[in-house]
């Protein structure tokens, strides 16, 4: 049953909505998914560099989390629960996909096209866009192994004690492992500025 | 940041690359999960009916055998007294 918790969460009361809402009234459930459905989908992408099923399995998160809601306790906010299921869920599918070649995440790069002449607004975007390439040429360069390690600890904001419970391994494994994922990340990142000699960062 | 086990995490780590990380989703994601969640439920509500179908038809015929006796009286009566 869901207490009144300590714990600050922005999600409260949506949570409270669905929660109390009749069967089949998804409407405060649905302020939820759209509020942390970037989100999700991001972390499914890089976490199973899948982009075939990445929506999908998105989709399945919040279906799963729809009929846990009434388990949901409020020991942890919404969205560090949901993270939770995430991580399962996509590392379930890993698991499953083991072996099968994943298709690489495929960008367009946004033509030079009359509508994206240069504005403060399309400039941030593009900046945007090839700060997003870089995120996901990094990761996608990385063994798996760091990569989900790295995603569950600096993107799902989980603990090293949850990531070491997930992955099977001990808590200094885990420690040493986001560690490793963190330096690697580094390197493959800011790989262009190292080239260019602007130095190790801090 | 907060520290992250007594380690300042650096402006530039890759907690803050990755922490504002947020994919564009499709416009029909949230009817896809719409759909997926009626789906799971009606699929729910035929599986809990199917279960009790078994049930209910033996009820009713329990139902059924216990008026027989009653039935088969009352044609034996009729036909004695020529009216069958």
């Amino acid at each position: 049953m869901y207490q009144d918790a300590t714990i600050e969460d922005p999600d409260r009361d949506l949570l409270d909505l669905a929660l109390s809402a009749r069967e089949g009234d998804l409407r405060a459930f649905e302020e939820l998914v759209k509020r942390h459905q970037g989100r999700i989908l991001a972390d499914c992408r890089h976490l199973t560099r899948d982009s075939n099923d990445s929506e999908d399995l998105a989709q399945e998160v919040f279906v799963k989390a729809y009929f846990a809601l009434q388990r949901f306790e409020g020991r942890s906010t919404f969205r560090h629960w949901l993270q939770r299921i995430k991580v399962h869920h996509c590392l379930n599918h890993i698991k499953k996909t083991k072996g099968r070649k994943s298709v690489a995440l495929e960008e367009e790069i946004p033509e030079d096209h009359e509508q994206l002449r240069s504005t403060p607004e399309v400039s941030r975007q593009l900046e945007q866009e090839a700060d997003r390439r870089r995120i996901d040429a990094a990761l996608g360069a990385m063994s798996p192994a760091l990569r989900v390690a790295l995603v569950m600890r600096d993107m799902d904001e989980l603990s090293y004690e949850e990531i070491a419970t997930a992955l099977g391994i001990g808590l200094s494994a885990a420690k040493m492992r986001v560690k490793r994922a963190r330096e690697q990340f580094r390197t493959y990142y800011l790989g262009e500025d190292l080239q260019d000699g602007a130095g190790e960062p801090g | 940041m907060k520290p992250d086990d007594g380690v300042e995490v650096e402006k530039d780590s890759t907690a803050g690359i990755l922490a504002n990380e947020i994919s564009e989703v499709s416009d029909e994601f949230l009817d896809h999960v719409r759909a997926k969640i009626h789906r799971r439920t009606a699929a729910a509500q035929i599986s809990s009916f199917s279960w009790r179908v078994p049930g209910m038809v033996l009820l009713e015929l329990i139902r059924v055998l216990g008026f027989m006796p009653q039935t088969l009286r009352g044609g034996g009566d009729r036909w004695r007294s020529g009216r069958g």
